[in-house]
């Protein structure tokens, strides 16, 4: 469905279906990781976050977290079940 | 005739383009089994522009809706530009970058840049001092195997570099002088033998250059996803040529080195990318 590509902190992704590049920063690449081993809640995600990727679980993190999947969600790279 | 793997069929409503064109293609090989790519006409405007003030419209299979006509004295000028926009719209096969590339001990090296930031002047000089010269204009990677493939179309020099380079090649290889264009004073310089023999021969590319004209000598690290940026905003078919492209370019900007560079004359640059290659290559 897509290719990830590491360029230095920034990584190129490419969507097949909708056929447009992305330029993704932290946390996006590792967020995209998770979800693409199974689905997960906020909560599991958080989880995963934390203790794959040493995130800081705390009210701001649940938030930035959920203004990213709301970006990659309006673009088609994570939806709801 | 055939520029490097691209046959093209030109046709013209007057016969002066068309001789200034066998001037310039003189040495170049015919399309394979005769049968060319793409087709550009240059036609009159309208029917009496053939005769009263005659000025050229581009036509052939890909055309830009807008484009003014341009005078009868500038109809090579109009045919290189015609031929440029069949590749820019209507090339598949590769992944176009507007830069010039030149290559040394079968290595490429790229060098991108707006108009005026001498990549031309840059691979013409280079061109003349052992370098095999690739092309001026356009870098074609091939998205199945990275390597960039020679379009060795005659180099259009522009004002002062036109007396740049008289001072190095012969009279015979340049093309009429072509006052007052929108790009100032244009002249053609016929690549020399080693790239007209060389135009079927590819090669991979070993370092991205991005010059800039006019300024102190300096060079600069440019990240790789600066790197990618710059060059999808420099191709012409990136986002035509869908997850080939993505993969040429990744593939590109992640096994080639690149900087930045700026020099205040072309002597000065072409020491600066004679140190660069010995260095990063």
């Amino acid at each position: 469905m897509r290719l990830v590509t590491q360029l230095d902190t920034l990584s190129a992704i490419y969507h097949r279906r909708a056929g447009v590049t992305h330029l993704i920063v932290e946390p996006v690449p590792e967020i995209l990781a998770a979800l693409t081993k199974a689905p997960a809640t906020i909560a599991q995600l958080i989880a995963i976050l934390v203790a794959d990727y040493g995130l800081e679980q705390n009210a701001e993190s649940v938030a930035a977290l959920q203004a990213r999947l709301d970006e990659l969600e309006a673009i088609g790279l994570v939806w709801r079940l | 005739m055939r520029v490097g793997p691209v046959g093209f069929r030109i046709g013209s409503d007057w016969c002066a383009p068309i001789a200034g064109l066998e001037r310039l293609y003189r040495d170049y090989p015919k399309p394979v089994d005769d049968i060319p790519h793409f087709t550009v006409r240059l036609e009159a405007a309208q029917w009496w522009r053939r005769f009263i003030r005659p000025s050229v419209r581009i036509a052939g299979d890909h055309t830009l809706p807008e484009a003014l006509p341009l005078p009868l004295a500038q109809g090579v000028l109009a045919a290189e530009m015609a031929m440029n926009l069949q590749m820019a719209l209507g090339q598949r096969h590769y992944l176009l970058i507007h830069a010039a590339s030149v290559e040394r001990d079968g290595r490429v090296l790229i060098l991108t840049g707006e108009s005026g930031s001498g990549k031309s002047t840059l691979a013409a000089l280079l061109g003349e001092h052992g370098w095999r010269l690739l092309g001026d204009e356009f870098a074609l990677i091939d998205p199945q195997t990275g390597e960039a493939h020679p379009f060795p179309r005659p180099i259009s020099l522009k004002n002062a570099s036109i007396d740049v380079m008289a001072a190095l090649a012969p009279p015979q290889r340049f093309g009429e002088r072509i006052n007052g264009t929108p790009k100032g004073d244009i002249r053609h310089l016929i690549p020399n033998t080693a790239a007209l023999d060389g135009m079927d021969t590819p090669a991979p590319p070993a370092l991205i250059l991005f010059p800039r004209f006019g300024h102190a000598a300096d060079v600069r690290e440019v990240m790789p996803s600066e790197v990618f940026i710059r060059l999808t905003q420099a191709s012409t078919n990136y986002v035509a040529l869908a997850e080939r492209g993505y993969t040429a370019l990744t593939r590109l900007v992640t096994q080639t080195a690149a900087r930045a560079i700026d020099y205040p004359d072309t002597a000065s640059g072409l020491k600066l990318v004679q140190d660069l290659w010995a260095e990063l290559a």
